[in-house]
């Protein structure tokens, strides 16, 4: 690995390589920008395979076809024959995959990790390009093979996204041993490409910053990616150890997780947890920073508490490596044990609410403009408040002992992820694909776009919460085979009828995005009238970003500075009392 | 064809049975209408700097303005409001917290009201305040955003509040934790042996002597689900079922969880209780008391392959008298049946 | 690097922490179970134990000997010899962890034996094996490096001021060294 990195750095440093055109710009390409677009444009495409999978699922759902008639004829009418008990529990084990390892992680840290990290902090590129562009194809191959899994004899992994051993590693237990061990490689390749990327960010913040752009100088955004590369460096590799020995399970005859030679299934959990708690912040800190910027953006106004947003994102990332356990109070794992992870769940809380209302602080004596960006933005606060709250409710032991593993969590999950990570993603594409792709998408579409998003999505996950309470389980491919869950069905219908237009009305999102790459109306350097550095810049930026590098002399929000013509002020103009040569002084805070 | 008919129809029917919906959605015309409204004037222009950029006109039409004041609050609320409208109603209610008939099912419920509680007047607090500030600081021309960096005493005091609220609500959760987990059952608990298998429950009942045979997760196999001793002289007189519960009225259960195979879990929510049973351990800290005869279904509640969808047993909770009438009619089962050594269970073992 | 090396270090606390859950869960007298090929080190020591220790001495002083190639590289040498000495300890290292592997797995220890005892120390030290293997080949590139920078001396020219490549392969060896310290306390001794 070494030896990659170094001789490209080198042959970098001693030639301004030459850039890559046409389609081959998309194969070779070590431009960050250009591989930040590759991570959009397949992650959107994965979007839309998880979410297929999420509209079969919840038509098994609604119109189960394990009933079977003595006749042979499938009880329900509407339901669709194929979907078999077993291939369901593929289907939401693929679905959480797919949206979690192929969706938001790439959407998030790939696509706008990439595309946006060396602008917002003024560097050319990233430190270190070719493994950028390794990490994109390690992700693409992962994509791949686990997308290869459906094909495979047995079928699709099917023991939860979460695949707790002992199910997972027993091929007897799961009849997906092929799957299964797909989902290992995939998900140990995945996490490669994670590194690579976590790595390269890390550096390329430490090392290139532009002149006078103080820690505290940077935007949210980048604080936000920053601190999600340290939790994906930690926590990542443990996911992979564990896949590792799953697969060596699975296909060597090891024991790590068969209580019937020695093993602990509970050490699958514990390693998965180690990984999957940090991993929840993973995908909603850098929404979390992105949302922080756009929100200041369109309330013009600088964010209430800077400093206080960046601790509490750091609080989130420390203390989000010692809640795991929060996913097993009723696993049988030690009790006292539970109850401590009740308690520092709890504390984690804490910077969530101090994120929320500084949020709420920024909104205060604003000037907003309700653009799509926007909207999506106020979409994700509100609805990370209602998916972190609900949060409150499993973090208390005794309460989590009657909602576990029922539709409460199901309704916790989308909330802060839909709610949370993708209307975070919406915000996102909508504030930067003008820089991206030098267009505006369409504000009418994209309204309508929004409106339709934020009510379908709300009618078909809130109720979950409702019949989570009932007591319908998670992860049952036929609620009606229970007699305490037949007169929930109307409310599965409903929840389905709800999906389905969820997934319409990505269409037009669909339809925007594409459309607008030709038609949208030119978008200027600056169309929103923004402060950080890439707006600085051509839309899109040319290769190297910069024509020189430019100087900070300020903090990332100076919006509606009084005394001042214009209500904005960008991070390279240099204050009027000072030399535009002028050394810039220390780093301060903006806060 | 005859689905997409069929789908059409079903699909009218649950749309005319939520009628909230529709009040829902004459709700949400007027923001597209009135959001195109705001777009409308978009153009070419000239900014301070003579360079041509493209404006949108940003600001909130009178007609939107109202809609959020009017409408945002109330979106969420309408849904709690308005399901029971829609649910149809059983023994216990569909849309929220089925009936309790469990002990320990009074302190779950009390917490969970109290957190709904504090998350509800959150939750209110923040939407008000923040459909407040989007109509209030909506971009107006001439009036300029206040520029302020933060408040450091605000600051101090949303992190206090909270950190107290949290804290509360912790040691609170932790008190009746302990009650429910960390204390030991009664003596005269009614011992019951409940073992997961792919997919079914086995069941162990203690005879005359009121005492189950002692179980050793190492000597669980295929044929002694309970991994019970053959020669334990405790155990000749239990006796065992399969998929069939039934539980004394008002006598603690103690329950002694664990599983076959995979990881299944004991999930009752008329009893608040849900419990993982996973395979090389025997639980025995998991105690109820039932309060009320009834009818319920024990469900498997960890995914556990692809039977998990039907892995459920009977459960009836019944008076004393009919109880020991049950128990009597049924014949001690042989300890273990087949082998009495331990036959490894499954593994990939090559 | 460093932030690399956390990366790496995570991946083998996982396993280590994985192990030390499994053998606490174990219990008194099961460990090893019986039967099993003994490597845990006795007194007095076995055969296996003696070419165990041996190795670990070897790798340690390839770490030494790197070291000191880099100090040679500094003063204006070209460091070749410490780094081929580097090269050859390594490569040793894993030829005798081969041939323990090969020992072990005649002997009827093997992944899928002995319940978690073999896939805990295979697992393990083929994680190590792998990664000692990666750095091999980071360390076989220094010694081309410094093979021509020797001949560049030979020639009277000034060899490539870059340090670069030696700092960060050398940051790596020293982590796998200090890995194979954990491991081999806690597969070997404790
Ligand atoms: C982006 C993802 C994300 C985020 C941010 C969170 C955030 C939180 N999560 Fe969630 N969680 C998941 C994704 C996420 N979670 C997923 C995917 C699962 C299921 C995995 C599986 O089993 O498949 C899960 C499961 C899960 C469980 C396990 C449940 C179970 O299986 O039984 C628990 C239990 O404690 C929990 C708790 C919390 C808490 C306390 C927070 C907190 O961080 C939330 C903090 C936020 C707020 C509290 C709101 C804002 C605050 C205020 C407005 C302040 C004032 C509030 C009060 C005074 C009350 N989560
Ligand atoms: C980022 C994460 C994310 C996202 C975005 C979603 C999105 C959705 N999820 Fe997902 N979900 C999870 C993460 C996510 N989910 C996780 C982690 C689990 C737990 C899994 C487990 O238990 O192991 C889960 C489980 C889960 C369940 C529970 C399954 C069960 O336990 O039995 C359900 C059921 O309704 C569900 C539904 C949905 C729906 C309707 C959407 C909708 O939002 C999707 C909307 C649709 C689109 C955005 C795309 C639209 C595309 C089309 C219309 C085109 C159709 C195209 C083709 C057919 C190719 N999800
Ligand atoms: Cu047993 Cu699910
Ligand atoms: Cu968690």
């Amino acid at each position: 690995m070494s030896t990659a990195t170094l001789s490209h750095n080198a042959s970098h440093a001693s030639h301004e390589h030459t850039e890559p055109t046409g389609w081959r710009k998309y194969l070779w390409s070590m431009d960050h920008k250009v591989i930040g677009l590759q991570y959009l444009f397949t992650s959107l495409l994965f979007l839309f395979v998880g979410g297929g999978l999420a509209l079969l699922l919840r038509w098994q759902l609604a119109y189960p076809s394990t009933q079977v008639m003595a006749n042979g004829d499938v009880g329900n009418p509407m339901s669709l024959a194929f979907i078999n008990p077993q291939f369901y529990n593929s289907l939401f084990t693929m679905h959480a995959t797919v949206m979690v390892f192929l969706v938001v992680m790439p959407l998030l840290i790939g696509a706008f990790g990439n595309y946006l990290i060396p602008l917002k902090i003024g560097a050319g590129d990233m430190a270190f390009p070719l493994i950028n562009e390794l990490s994109y194809w390690a992700y693409a191959l992962s994509g791949v093979i686990l997308m290869a899994s459906f094909l495979v004899a047995g079928g699709a992994p099917a023991g939860g996204w979460t695949s707790y051993a002992p199910l997972s590693s027993v091929a007897a237990y799961n009849n997906t041993q092929m799957g299964q061990s797909l989902w290992c490689v995939g998900i140990f390749i995945n996490g490669l490409a994670s590194i690579m990327g976590a790595f390269n960010y890390i550096t390329t913040i430490v090392n290139m910053r532009a002149p006078g752009m103080g820690f505290f100088r940077m935007p949210l955004g980048v604080w936000g990616l920053f601190i999600t590369a340290f939790l994906l460096l930690l926590a990542v590799p443990v996911l992979s150890a564990a896949a590792a020995m799953l697969f060596l399970d699975l296909n060597s005859g090891t024991n790590f997780f068969n209580p019937a030679h020695g093993g602990q299934p509970l050490l699958w959990q514990h390693l998965f947890w180690f990984f999957g708690h940090p991993e929840v912040y993973i995908m909603i800190l850098p929404a979390m920073g992105l949302v922080s910027d756009v929100l200041a953006i369109f309330a013009r106004k600088p964010i209430f508490g800077y400093r206080a947003m960046v601790y509490a994102m750091v609080a989130i990332g420390f203390l989000g490596f010692i809640v795991w356990g929060h996913h097993m109070f009723v696993s049988g794992m030690n009790l006292v044990l539970s109850a401590a992870f009740g308690v520092s769940t709890m504390v984690i809380a804490v910077p969530s609410a101090i994120k929320t209302f500084n949020w709420l602080g920024t909104l205060w004596g604003g000037s907003i403009r309700f653009t799509t960006a926007m909207l999506n933005a106020l979409a994700f606060v509100l609805m990370f408040v209602i998916g972190g709250l609900s949060g409150i409710f499993m973090a208390s032991t005794p309460v989590d002992i009657f909602v576990h593993h029922t539709y409460f969590i199901v309704a916790h999950i989308h909330y802060v992820l839909f709610g949370g990570s993708i209307f975070g993603i919406f915000a996102a594409i909508y504030t930067w694909y003008p820089k991206m792709f030098g267009r505006m998408l369409d504000e009418t579409l994209g309204k309508i776009h929004f409106a339709f998003t934020f009510v379908f999505f709300n009618l078909c996950f809130f109720p979950m919460h409702n019949v989570g309470l009932g007591g319908m389980m998670r992860r049952i491919a036929d609620p009606t085979a229970y007699e305490h869950l037949r007169s929930l069905q109307p409310i599965n219908q409903f929840i389905t009828l709800a999906a389905i237009g969820l997934g319409f009305a990505q269409f037009i999102f669909l339809w925007n995005f594409f459309r607008s790459l030709k038609y949208g109306a030119p978008a200027g350097n600056n169309p929103w009238e923004a402060t950080t550095l890439e707006w600085m810049v051509a839309s899109p930026p040319g290769h190297g970003n910069f024509e020189t590098t430019p100087t900070v002399y300020r903090g990332p929000y100076d919006f509606s500075v009084p005394g001042h013509a214009r209500d904005y002020i960008m991070q390279h103009e240099p204050p009027i009392s000072e030399s535009p040569v002028g050394k810039p002084k220390r780093a301060v805070s903006a806060g | 064809m005859e689905i997409l008919l069929t789908f059409i129809k079903d699909a009218l029917e649950v749309l005319t049975e939520s009628l909230w919906l529709l009040v829902l959605f004459t709700g949400f015309f007027p923001l597209i209408l009135t959001s195109r409204a705001g777009e409308m004037g978009s153009g070419r222009q000239i900014n301070r700097e003579g360079v041509e950029i493209f404006e949108i006109h940003w600001r909130l039409t009178p007609m939107q303005s109202r809609f959020y004041r009017f409408v945002s609050p109330f979106l969420v609320l309408l849904f709690v409001g308005l399901l029971p409208a829609h649910a149809e109603i059983r023994e216990t209610s569909v849309w929220w917290l089925p009936r309790n008939v469990n002990m320990f099912g009074h302190a779950i419920d009390f917490i969970f009201y109290v957190i709904l509680v504090l998350t509800g007047v959150t939750f209110i607090g923040v939407f008000s305040v923040l459909g407040y500030f989007l109509v209030k600081y909506r971009a107006r021309p001439g009036v300029p955003a206040i520029h302020s960096h933060g408040n450091n005493t605000l600051e101090v005091v949303w992190t206090t509040i909270p950190v107290f609220i949290f804290l509360g609500l912790a040691i609170y959760g932790n008190e009746e934790w302990s009650r429910m987990r960390r204390n030991t059952p009664p003596a005269d608990a009614l011992p019951v042996a409940v073992v997961g298998e792919q997919f079914g429950w086995n069941v162990r009942y203690p005879g005359a002597d009121g005492k189950l045979a002692k179980m050793d997760p190492l000597k669980v196999g295929k044929d002694n689900p309970f991994g019970v001793d053959p020669a334990d002289p405790v155990g000749l007189d239990d006796f065992t079922s399969y998929n069939d519960l039934v539980f004394p009225v008002n006598r603690p259960v103690r329950l002694y969880l664990g599983s076959k195979d995979v990881i299944h879990a004991f999930y009752v929510p008329e009893f608040r209780l849900y419990q993982d049973m996973v395979p090389g351990r025997v639980y025995d800290f998991v105690w109820l008391k039932a309060e009320a005869t009834g009818k319920f279904q024990l469900a498997c509640n960890q995914l556990c392959g692809q039977g998990h969808y039907k892995m459920f047993g009977k459960l009836s909770v019944v008076p004393v008298a009919e109880y020991e009438a049950w128990a009597k009619g049924k014949a001690p089962a042989p300890a273990v049946t087949g082998t009495s050594s331990a036959t490894p269970v499954v593994s990939n073992q090559r | 690097m460093l932030v690399f090396l956390a990366s790496e270090a995570m991946l083998f606390a996982g396993l280590i922490g994985g192990y030390i859950v499994l053998r606490i869960a174990q219990g008194q007298g099961s460990w090893p179970p019986p039967g099993a090929p003994e490597i845990g080190v006795k007194i007095p020591p076995t055969f296996l134990n003696w070419v165990m220790i041996t190795n670990t001495v070897i790798l340690l002083s390839s770490s030494v000997t790197y070291h000191w190639g880099e100090v040679r590289m500094r003063k204006g040498g070209s460091g070749l010899i410490g780094y081929a000495l580097t090269a050859l300890f390594g490569t040793i290292f894993l030829g005798v962890q081969a041939w323990e592997w090969m020992h072990l797995k005649h002997e009827g220890m093997w992944f899928n034996t002995y319940g978690i005892y073999g896939s805990c120390f295979f697992t393990m030290t083929g994680f190590h094996g792998l990664h000692v293997f990666l750095g091999l080949l980071g360390i076989l590139m220094t010694v081309w490096r410094s093979g021509l920078r020797q001949m560049k001396l030979f020639s009277g020219q000034t060899p490539n001021p870059s340090h670069t490549f030696e700092e960060l392969t050398g940051y790596y060896w020293h982590f796998v060294d200090v890995v194979w310290i954990f491991l081999y306390s806690i597969l070997y001794v404790l």
